[in-house]
């Protein structure tokens, strides 16, 4: 099929001759990965090319076969349960950030209301959506309740309904919200420490990873909104 | 309005489904059409049937069993990487697989249709005469369902430039290989990207528009002129 597809665009050979990295990344760290990546791409002419997703979607692809070089989770257990089910070598995950949630358009206290509208990642695939649970689910909160819930496929776009004004408050990530959120304390969450997982290999992949892994980088992703790892 | 060469990839990438897709398609369902249009049987409700399915089941059924069947570890994933070389799952080539039967119907009933109102006595009459079945194919059938064909190729490239919800399913959204236009514009929506969203969603409406106008225009009323 490929082959047709090629013969009846020959112009276009390039896009599928060219081996570029294929990098999955959940939703809350894309923004930060594409200008680190532009940056890598730069300095060294290798082309990455991310695809984003909640991490329980990006998890499920890899499980069927999606050909990615690495995976950036935002959580631990995604990558673990790859391994587990023999992806990849146990040696192959790293720690890349620690996560922050926060809370945009209004004040924790609005989280005890019933009358508000709430947006958050999808629990089922979304760690920052279980993060989100929890916070809901403090006895603080509860008579909040009977709140309107409304689930984004992933933290983009819990945040996207956030911001089109269809939801009041949205539960996500420091990394992808606007100008003083509301601070939620990590010790109210289940811990949200962002594993990589890496699946292919290469000398292009290896160069990628040891500028991820660079002090330089590290910064850029503290500064981004993240906390270093434990 | 300049676009990037990410835009560039999905632009390239669409175009190329539709178009395999389509020639696929043309090459199953004109034999596939023809069966169903000369047979009535149990047999043949139960294929059409299966061939409309698509048209009223959620893309995510669809979806949800090719990324199953497509996994380097079933019987079909191993067979295709050894055939191929190339893994299936996530691939282009899982993506016209699944494009070739999610638009099926668009292209088999239009020529069903047509080949239905073909009568069976011109054909009779060509075979008293001497013509072989490639011939009546040729000088009767072909000539007189032209326009439904143009009318199946359209429908079949315009559904699948529409597709959205398999191949976000077997597809991954990867840049370059799986990331059609639809897809794109999901993106972009996702990541608060308006601006480009807009030139995306944009260019396919008028892109959509015009191709369904300039179909229905050329269609006009049915006249079928059967005089020598």
């Amino acid at each position: 099929m490929r082959f047709i597809a090629a013969v009846l665009c020959s112009i276009c050979l390039p896009v599928l001759a060219a081996e570029p990295l294929r990098v999955a990344v959940a939703a809350n760290f894309k923004p930060v990965l594409q200008r680190l990546s532009e940056d890598f791409t730069q300095r060294t002419g290798i082309e990455v090319r991310l695809s984003s997703a909640s991490s329980g979607v990006l998890a499920t692809q890899i499980l069927h076969g999606a050909p990615y070089d690495v995976f950036f989770s935002a959580d631990r257990e995604r990558p673990e349960a790859l391994i587990a089910g023999g992806i990849a070598e146990a040696a192959a995950a790293f720690c890349y950030a620690s996560g922050r949630l926060v809370l945009v358009g209004g004040e924790l206290a609005d989280l005890a209301r019933a009358d508000v509208s709430v947006a958050i990642a999808n629990p089922a695939t979304a760690p920052y959506g279980e993060a989100a649970l929890d916070v809901l689910a403090r006895e603080a909160y509860l008579p909040g309740a009977a709140r309107t819930l409304v689930r984004g496929n992933n933290v983009a776009q819990a945040y996207q309904i956030w911001h089109s004004g269809a939801a009041d408050l949205a539960l996500i990530p420091l990394a992808l919200a606007p100008a003083e959120p509301v601070p939620i304390p990590a010790s109210w969450h289940r811990p949200l420490q962002q594993f990589a997982l890496v699946l292919g290999e290469g000398d292009s992949l290896q160069r990628y990873l040891k500028w991820i892994r660079s002090a330089t980088v590290r910064s850029q992703i503290i500064h981004a909104g993240y906390d270093p790892c434990p | 309005m300049p676009l990037n060469s990410a835009e560039l990839d999905a632009i390239y990438l669409t175009v190329a489904l539709a178009s395999v897709t389509t020639l696929i398609l043309l090459l199953l369902g004109t034999p596939l059409a023809w069966w169903l249009s000369r047979r009535h049987g149990s047999s043949t409700a139960l294929i059409e049937a299966l061939v409309a399915l698509p048209l009223i089941l959620p893309p995510t059924v669809l979806g949800f069993y090719l990324l199953l069947m497509f996994a380097p570890d079933t019987a079909l994933g191993r067979a295709w990487e050894a055939l191929t070389g190339e893994r299936l799952a996530f691939s282009f080539s899982a993506l016209v697989i699944g494009s070739v039967i999610y638009s099926m119907p668009f292209v088999v009933q239009p020529l069903q249709g047509a080949f239905q109102r073909i009568p069976g006595g011109l054909l009779d009459a060509a075979a008293t005469l001497g013509a072989s079945r490639f011939d009546q194919f040729r000088s009767i059938v072909l000539p007189l369902s032209a326009r439904s064909f143009v009318t199946a190729a359209s429908l079949g490239f315009a559904h699948t430039v529409g597709e959205f919800g398999v191949v976000l399913m077997i597809g991954g959204n990867i840049p370059g290989e799986t990331q059609v236009l639809s897809i794109a514009l999901y993106d972009h929506v996702e990541s608060l990207q308006f601006a480009e969203a807009h030139r995306l969603a944009g260019a396919l409406v008028v892109f959509s528009l015009l191709l369904l106008f300039f179909l229905y225009r050329r269609e006009g009323p049915r006249v079928w002129r059967l005089q020598a």
